[in-house]
């Protein structure tokens, strides 16, 4: 038997381009960033980019193949499969597959603090009305199981939601006896300042498996002045609450978020090395959101996104140095980006998902029975725009998905239809928020020149690339540990903080 | 309020890719744009006093030209890109928990 010669396997000559966007790189605009459908991606100079849209390459030359494997071009249409292309893209979308994974219950609206920034509209310690019903409470539980996710997060929200702990009791024991003939993965997590714990209910979340997540926004003297009691202790109650469930539920139980006012980002470095010292591997730097008390203290604790962008320069930096000296800290919202950029998986957090992640992939059961497709549409309401509602829990997911809100979100929820996002090179590892949107420019779609959501995913997207592409040896590998980190925790959903 | 005034060739870049060139530039400019005699004619007026106007003509010009490669690109992929999500999302129906 003998083969036909070496050009009777090259099928057509030429190649068709696939859908791509592309990006001139702000650290080097003689190179674009091209991203596929799918968004994998490569860089390239601006020269070799405007060849290969002309038809330019030859089938020998390296780029050729780069371009291939990545599905930005097509060799031979008629002997090419497109499979792996569809593949990647159900694979970077896997999170619409199963509705809601993260269900919020707010259990009280009361809290003991009077935090500036507080994104909540938290209500005074004496103000039971603000807590939830019991009939809630029990109908929520029914809604619960009505979502098809095998894999389910609760997370128990506030206010304050020790101060009604009774009620998660009921909860978490009404839902475990469900769950007996549900079957489902379900994990609890509750969003606390940790003070005034008592040894019972940490007995009852070690029985039942909690997570606990706080808040600590840095040094005493930051976090005391962002957060404040009247006792002038938060930072030293916050602390003994963390130690105190540790030593009960486990280290890698508790975690710790940072809410980040203007004080704070003179802190950076002072930050990054309190949680260091506390002993986390993790901290979560976020700029304030323009919602509750934050909205009407804006003047005194808010500040530009571009203020945001250098601080996180700085706290980028200083993280990657600790890592260097071999102790591993990583920042959750650059893991998650970083996730996106440097594996092909999904992932659970609920803000970078297009289509959005409100009311597809969380749901919030709130105090007074009304449910909400995210935390902060329950926290527009708060501010008096109800108009984000899905409905109230005696009614069926179905009336909910069905009602004016869900169809405005979705609307507005998918990025790469939104103007703008469109044609972005970030769009296919990026989100939709219709909601942000809604708050800080009052139009669920947004005009993105002016969005401090795109500025923020795109400083940032651009930041960790540039660190990642420019950076020693070790850094990208400090980075890429980060990122498949994101993979590791893909089906866990972030959840808040207290 | 500063005014930056410019003329592209109305042969070379469709409405379209001067349109979304301008776009990108409404954060700090209020934009006109005007066709005639075969050309456009675009107005960028900045909104605040300290608006750093240095190559911003010349910015322009490069972002028009990038948009018009984006404008390529989607008159040879749109079709092919509309029907790729549909194929991959078509498998993506939820699946409904055991009764």
């Amino acid at each position: 038997m003998r083969f036909a010669p070496p050009p009777a396997f090259e099928g057509e000559a030429g190649y068709r381009l696939l859908p791509m966007r592309f990006r001139r790189l702000p650290w080097d605009e003689n190179r674009v960033l091209v991203t596929s459908l799918s968004g994998d991606w490569i860089l390239m100079s601006c020269a070799d980019f405007a060849r290969a849209v002309d038809k330019d390459l030859r089938r020998d030359e390296p780029l050729f193949a780069d371009l291939q494997a990545r599905h930005l071009i097509v060799a031979d249409s008629a002997t090419s499969t497109l499979a792996p292309l569809l593949s990647q893209y159900r694979t970077r979308k896997a999170y619409i597959e199963q509705g809601p994974k993260l269900h919020i219950f707010v259990v009280s609206l009361r809290c003991h603090h009077t935090c500036a920034y507080c994104q909540v509209s938290r209500q005074p310690l004496g103000q039971s009305q603000f807590d939830m019903s019991g009939e809630a409470a029990a109908y929520a539980v029914e809604r619960l199981f009505e979502w098809p996710a095998r894999e389910l997060t609760v997370e128990f929200q506030g206010g304050e939601p020790l101060l009604h702990f009774e009620r998660i009791k009921m909860l978490v024991k009404a839902i475990e006896i469900r769950n007996r003939h549900e079957d489902r993965n379900i994990r609890f997590v509750i969003a606390s300042t940790l003070h005034d714990l008592t040894d019972d209910q940490l007995s009852f979340m070690r029985d039942h498996h909690f997570d606990l997540s706080t808040s600590l926004d840095g040094p005493e003297w930051l976090h005391n002045a962002n957060r404040p009691r009247p006792e002038k202790d938060s930072y030293r109650r916050t602390l003994v609450g963390i130690e105190r469930g540790r030593k009960v539920l486990g280290e890698h139980a508790v975690s710790a978020l940072t809410t980040l006012t203007r004080r704070s980002l003179e802190a950076p470095l002072e930050i990054i090395d309190e949680y260091r010292k506390l002993g986390f591997h993790s901290i979560s730097l976020r700029p304030l959101s323009p919602y509750g008390f934050a909205r009407k203290t804006e003047t005194r604790n808010g500040y530009p996104i571009g203020d945001f962008l250098r601080f996180y320069a700085v706290a980028l930096d200083h993280l990657l140095s600790v890592n260097r000296a071999g102790y591993f800290m990583e920042e959750t919202y650059g893991r998650m980006l970083l996730g996106q950029l440097l594996t092909p998986f999904s992932h659970g957090y609920v803000d970078l998902r297009s289509p959005t992640g409100a009311g597809l992939g969380a749901v919030v059961y709130d105090y007074d029975g009304t449910v909400y497709p995210s935390d902060e549409a329950r926290m527009l309401a708060s501010m008096g725009d109800r108009s984000f509602a899905l409905g109230q829990v005696d009614q069926p997911v179905t009336t909910w998905l069905e009602s004016p809100a869900m169809q405005r979100i979705l609307a507005a929820g998918v990025a790469e239809t939104l103007p703008t996002c469109a044609d972005c090179a970030y769009v296919p590892l990026c989100g939709a928020d219709p909601i942000d949107h809604l708050a800080r420019q009052g139009d669920t779609i947004g005009h993105r020149p002016t969005s401090d959501f795109c500025r923020k995913q795109m400083g940032l997207f651009d930041l960790l690339l540039e660190r990642w592409e420019t950076g020693s040896g070790s850094d990208r590998q400090i980075l890429e540990s980060w990122a498949h980190r994101a993979t590791r925790q893909e089906a866990q959903p972030e959840f808040e903080a207290a | 309020m500063a005014t930056i005034r410019l003329s592209i060739d109305a042969g070379l870049f469709s409405a379209e890719v001067i349109a979304r060139t301008a776009h990108r530039y409404t954060d700090r400019f209020f934009v006109e744009l005007t066709n005639s005699d075969g050309a456009y004619a675009i107005a960028l007026t900045s909104k605040q006093d300290d608006v750093d106007l240095t190559g911003i003509e010349g910015r322009f010009r490069n972002d028009a030209l990038d948009e018009h490669l984006r404008e390529r690109i989607r008159a040879e992929t749109t079709d092919l890109h509309v029907s790729l999500v549909q194929a991959a999302l078509r498998q993506a129906a939820p699946t409904r928990p055991k009764s």
